[in-house]
């Protein structure tokens, strides 16, 4: 059939040009300076690990003993071509530090891919049938926030051979409850929205609301905690190593390299500085960036 | 003449905003006198909740208050510091009653000290006297057993009894002055009608002044003596009851009138108030009013209109001379229920009940709630069937089952035969389809318009891309949105547009049956005329069948042919809407009947009981 | 309120049971403790006698009905590496870093319960965003590297406190620091965010029409709201305390049950270990538990259902 064009009174006035999704986020983005300063250092350190051959000034592995415990260059003795000095085998901390970065990265973006994963089929499947499934999912996120993380994490690398793929996975199994509470309880709310209701009296399989209706919505929530696991999961890879259950030497991860600065942290009190605040740096740029995301994506009041 | 408690003279509210400073209450001026009552009507962004929150002292950070006189009794509140004013008036000598009673009670301390707090923090009485009083007034507001209660936590009351205890707790002090804002908006109309006779009985009693804010011109009518209509944050018109709500002078204040359903008197087709209040930054060089106006005239944007007198007490904001009543009162569009009586229902209800039940646990023992008990329905092709009730009398879940969102525990549901259980995805799709009540969250907001409203053909694989994106032009033109709102998103829309768009995406299909659960209660009055409109139109052009589920009578006599009443699960009457809602037959539908507020009802009222204003 | 708890503590109770079962099944699997025993190079003959003295050729969940029934008893086996009963290990080393987590914790909420309040109070304020940095700062610190650094300062360069060791109570000064500092963050963001919402409220604004202001109307109207949700937290962070005392007492040298895990996983000592993961765990449940029944206490929409 088709039916006359019903005369009825226009939807009003065009509305004002309201800014599109996207436009909001962008604006917000370029407001936001904690967020800015915390993608660059996210990003720059990004490209420092990607580009660690091309950055780095010596062979992180190369041992000089004629170039042993040089301190840094600000210091006495220190010498241009070894800028932050050399450990007591003599390799460039500079390059080590550079190198150390892609450890940590890969970590931790492993690390919180496997965690989301984990934590977000949960989460979502949990929200969404509720019931005796989330029952379950809850019973078995009752028992994992029980479990001692670090020390089961120790316990399982040390078991299972130290290696840096274990620590990627031990890590990521460990770590996915933040995900499963952020997404469970947003589920439930999407779920008794009414687009959702409206997408499932439209005939949407469930699979059709789920991956159409559901996920997209969680999207921003999901990376801001990526971002927050991601900080997690370095953090927890640079203490492994620096138990001396996680990264073993001599690949240059900062954890392991603080371990070994700790040994003569009284006299180059550098060796243990440095790496701690490449981590610190890492990681502060990661949650700046988590924070400012959160703010950024926030809902907005209805106006 | 009685004594004056509360004097405000131009009184403005300047929000600071992204965009620039906004003016959410302009220049609002008005003296209330001891035992008087004044109403505030507007709809959402006219500024009436600021202005009390303005009087208050409750302004967001945000907000800067001016005004050239503002006299609580004797006290200079505008040079009067917050502290001060917390200190010796507020609670005190100026209460206020909030919408929400469910949450503006604080859920962790009892009743009994939320009562008497106040009054004894200020050191007005002990706590002995505080709880006496406290005692006192909770049975004067009409809760039982006092005595018990008062150790209670607000967990414990209903909706109703917590805006009760809301009152009580805004008289404690016996107040000179009270503001209510929305007081009974989130309560059903049962018990709208209590609260709203208590407030009035009270403030007669105890020789209040009051101020009621609220968007619903009915409440006004029955509850106050004096109205101001505020739009884009100034008073457009303002007068006694009669003055304003029989002889409006503002083109506002009469288009409100007109958009407002009544459910008494003969039905017509409501004039809906096209566009949306215009918010406005800085200085005012013109009506506020002057975009959406069906008269303006060049004049109206010559400069901002002062106040002009009608006649003694009733002033208006308008340059243009008093209009006739709009004499172009078209009737409703009703397209004939078609062949009522012989054709097969589309939709029939056999027995259908739904029971929640939970299931015992070593800690629970197992209960069973019954949302919809034995329901018999039958809907006709091309009629418009309304579903009344107040909250929880299970209408929702019944509109849940008829989409197939729930199923029944019992009973049978069929639409065009066959039993809805059958009928899936496409099929279902195809034949019946949902608008629901909240256009802000039925909508995904990730998803342009164009998306929304093609998203069935989508689901099913239906259609080319060229035929989707012709079917979205059809049916974007047929409900009155423009096309080129299709690459937009939800948020970039107004509440009746998105409404628009809700309906556009259950019409692609060209189903039989329309779902509407509340379609316009979410919305202001002027938004639901189009809305009301548009779906008679719908009905009468390509008859359609509306299955609509609400609990506003208004809505009910404007556009439904037939009307089944419900109250706790089941049915207690129905029959021709003109029938029911004139001579209903059961006693709960004759008290839900007088319990909506009624303008014309109040007016008539009104005028034996006040005689005529009398203007002074 | 009686069977709101009651169910509690049944929930705890399962997990608990599954807990035990799960530490000794990951543990028992992941290696075989005949090795770990005999040593990676030993004679598959002296393997398989071990294997035998020690029951490890049984089915494993005959082992863990033992191994669980003893530690209902209090049994908790025998160490292979310090050749000395679990329980006895435990008992010496327990009071240490129970003290230890006390401390920290009491670090954590002087520190981020006053900050987050303050906070929320004044957002947007100089006030709070130093919070916020200081927020952001302790979630990015390394927990074991800020210990060092702690050391270097106080104990060797300004002679302040002691290097290591858990002979008197200034020993344990830094070490709580170090450890409170790591709860700061995630109690005090909670705060915040609890503290604003509460503010922002519908009773708040109730309070306020009735004339409260300042001091008085968060003392008496939104401070037990706010803090309601923060006592979970707070637990939970108790709890988090026992696993953290790894990092914190092997830097500083205290002979807790954190530095007995490191010992005992470096040593390969499965008892030990199996045992550690689990009263961890338990102490964690239980701390959640408190935690429940004393919201429910406080909250009379839980305990008047």
């Amino acid at each position: 059939m088709t039916p006359p064009t019903v005369q009825t009174a226009p939807a009003a006035d065009m509305p004002d040009r309201a800014p599109t999704p996207r436009e909001i986020l962008r604006r917000r983005a370029l407001r936001h300076r904690g967020f800015q300063i915390g993608l660059s250092i996210l990003v720059g350190l990004l490209v420092v690990a990607l580009f660690a051959p091309l950055l780095a000034p010596h062979d992180p592995f190369a041992q000089t003993l004629s170039a042993r415990m040089l301190p840094p260059v600000w210091a006495d003795g220190g010498r241009w071509d070894y800028p932050l000095g050399t450990d007591q085998v003599g390799r460039d901390y500079l390059s080590r530090l550079i190198y150390g970065a892609r450890v940590s990265l890969l970590v931790g973006f492993g690390a919180a891919t496997i965690g989301m994963v984990i934590g977000v089929t949960l989460g979502v499947l949990a929200g969404y049938f509720g019931g005796a499934v989330d029952h379950a999912v809850n019973f078995v996120l009752t028992a994992q926030l029980a479990l001692p993380g670090l020390l089961l994490a120790m316990a399982l690398v040390f078991i299972i051979g130290p290696s840096v793929w274990v620590v990627i996975g031990i890590v990521g199994v460990l770590h996915w409850t933040y995900y499963l509470v952020v997404t469970r309880s947003a589920t439930m709310r999407l779920r008794e929205i009414e687009f959702v209701a409206a997408a499932k009296a439209l005939g949407a399989s469930r699979r059709q609301v789920l991956i159409g209706e559901i996920l997209p919505n969680l999207v921003p929530q999901i990376l801001v905690i990526f971002t927050f696991e991601l900080g997690v999961a370095i953090l927890a890879e640079s203490a492994l190593s620096f138990l001396g259950v996680g990264i073993q030497p001599p690949t240059p991860s900062w954890g392991l390299m603080i371990a070994e600065g700790k040994e003569v942290m009284f006299f180059r009190p550098w060796q243990v500085v440095l790496p701690g605040i490449a981590i610190f740096l890492l990681v502060v740029g990661a949650n700046l960036t988590g924070d400012g995301l959160r703010d950024i994506t926030a809902p907005e009041g209805r106006t | 003449m009685a004594e004056t408690v509360l004097d405000v003279e131009a009184l403005s509210v300047t929000l600071d905003t992204p965009s620039g400073p906004l003016a959410a209450v302009h220049h609002v001026s008005f003296a209330l006198e001891r035992g008087q009552s004044l109403g505030i009507v507007g709809e959402s962004g006219s500024g009436k909740s600021m202005t009390a929150l303005a009087l208050m002292n409750l302004l967001p950070r945000s907000a800067t208050r001016q005004a050239t006189r503002l006299r609580l009794l004797d006290h200079d509140l505008t040079a009067l510091p917050d502290r001060r004013f917390a200190q010796d008036l507020a609670g005190q000598r100026i209460g206020m009653i909030f919408q929400e009673p469910m949450t503006s009670l604080n859920p962790v301390y009892t009743i009994g000290r939320q009562l008497t707090e106040g009054v004894v923090r200020t050191g007005q009485m002990d706590a002995a006297a505080a709880r006496r009083r406290a005692l006192e007034m909770m049975a004067r507001v009409g809760l039982p057993d006092p005595a018990t209660r008062f150790d209670q936590y607000p967990h414990q009351f209903s909706g109703g009894q917590r805006q009760r205890v809301m009152i009580a707790m805004a008289l404690m002090a016996e107040p000179d002055v009270i503001i209510a804002d929305e007081p009974t908006t989130a309560l059903d109309v049962t018990v709208q009608a209590q609260i709203l006779r208590l407030m009035a009985d009270l403030q007669r009693d105890l020789g209040m002044a009051m101020i009621l804010i609220t968007h619903d011109l009915g409440v006004v009518a029955q509850t106050v003596d004096r109205v101001a209509v505020m739009y884009a944050g100034e008073f457009v018109e303002t007068g006694q009851v009669a003055q304003v709500l029989g002889a409006p002078r503002h083109p506002y204040t009469a288009a409100l009138l007109h958009a407002a359903p009544e459910p008494d008197g003969a039905r017509h087709r409501l004039a809906a108030i096209p566009g949306q209040i215009r918010p406005v930054y800085g200085q005012r060089s013109a009506c506020v009013f002057e975009n959406r106006c069906a008269h303006a005239t060049p004049d109206c944007r010559a400069g901002h209109p002062g106040l002009r007198a009608a006649a003694p007490g009733h002033a208006y904001r308008c340059v243009l001379p008093p209009q006739p009543r709009p004499a172009a009162v078209q009737p409703q569009p009703t397209g004939q229920p078609r062949d009522v009586g012989s054709a097969p229902p589309v939709i029939s209800l056999t027995g259908v009940s739904r029971v929640f039940a939970s299931r015992a646990t070593p800690f629970h023992r197992p209960h069973s709630l019954r949302a919809v008990d034995r329901v018999d329905l039958d809907v006709l092709p091309g009629e418009t069937f309304a579903l009344v009730g107040e909250s929880g009398s299970g209408k929702s879940t019944l509109a849940r089952m008829l989409l197939g969102l729930d199923t029944p525990s019992e009973g049978e549901i069929r639409i065009d035969g066959q039993p809805v259980s059958a009928l899936q995805g496409v099929d279902r799709a195809r034949r019946i389809q949902p608008v629901f009540q909240d256009p802000y969250s039925s909508l995904n907001p990730r998803r342009r318009i164009g998306e929304i409203i093609a998203q069935p053909m989508a689901l099913h694989g239906l259609g080319s891309a060229a035929e989707r994106s012709q079917a979205v032009e059809e049916v974007m033109a047929r409900v009155g949105l423009p096309e080129a709102f299709r690459h937009n998103y939800p948020n970039q829309l107004s509440g009746g547009q998105r409404q628009r768009v809700a309906i556009a995406r259950a019409l692609i299909l060209r189903p039989e049956i329309l779902v509407c659960d509340e379609p316009t209660s979410a919305l202001d009055v002027s938004v639901q005329a189009q809305i009301l409109n548009l779906l008679a139109d719908l009905k009468a052009e390509i008859g359609l069948t509306l299955f609509l589920i609400t609990h506003d009578i208004g809505v009910v006599h404007q556009i439904a042919d037939r009307v089944a009443v419900m109250q706790a699960g089941r049915i207690v009457e129905r029959g021709p809407a003109a029938r029911v809602l004139h001579s209903p037959a059961e006693a709960y539908t004759r008290t839900l009947l007088a319990a909506v507020p009624s303008i014309a009802r109040a007016l008539a009222t009104g005028a034996q009981e006040r005689g005529q204003p009398d203007g002074h | 309120m009686l069977k709101y708890i009651l169910q509690r503590v049944a929930l705890a109770l399962a997990v608990a049971v599954v807990l035990s079962f799960v530490t000794f099944l990951l543990l028992n699997f992941a290696t075989d403790p005949a090795y770990a025993i005999a040593g990676e190079d030993a004679e598959p003959e002296v393997v398989e006698q071990i294997r035998k003295t020690y029951g490890f050729d049984r089915p494993v969940l005959v082992r863990y009905a033992e191994w669980a029934g003893g530690v209902l008893r209090g049994d908790f086996g025998e160490s292979y590496y310090w050749n000395k009963p679990v329980a006895e290990l435990v008992a010496d080393r327990a009071p240490v870093t129970l003290l230890l987590a006390v401390m920290s914790l009491s670090v954590t909420v002087v520190i981020a319960l006053p900050l987050g309040i303050v906070a929320a109070l004044n957002p947007n304020s100089a006030l709070d965003r130093m919070a916020l940095g200081i927020a952001v700062s302790a979630q990015a610190v390394p927990n074991f590297w800020l210990g060092l650094i702690m050391i270097i300062l106080f104990a060797v360069q300004w002679r302040l406190l002691p290097v290591s060791g858990d002979a008197t109570l200034m020993h344990f000064v830094l070490p709580s620091i170090v450890l409170g500092a790591s709860s700061v963050p995630a109690v005090m963001r909670l705060t915040r965010t609890g503290m604003l919402d509460v503010m922002e409220s519908d009773y708040i604004r109730t309070a306020r029409a009735k004339g409260f202001r300042g001091a008085a109307l968060v003392r008496r109207h939104a401070l037990r709201n706010a803090l309601l949700p923060v006592i979970s937290v707070l637990a939970v962070q108790l709890g988090a305390k026992f696993s953290g005392s790894v990092i914190t007492e092997t830097i500083f040298a205290i002979n807790g049950l954190g530095r007995l895990a490191l010992e005992s996983i470096l040593g390969s000592d499965i008892p030990t270990v199996q045992i550690l993961i689990f009263l961890f765990a338990i102490v964690f449940v239980a701390m959640n538990l408190l935690a429940d029944i004393l919201n429910a206490a406080l909250d009379p929409r839980l305990r008047i259902a």
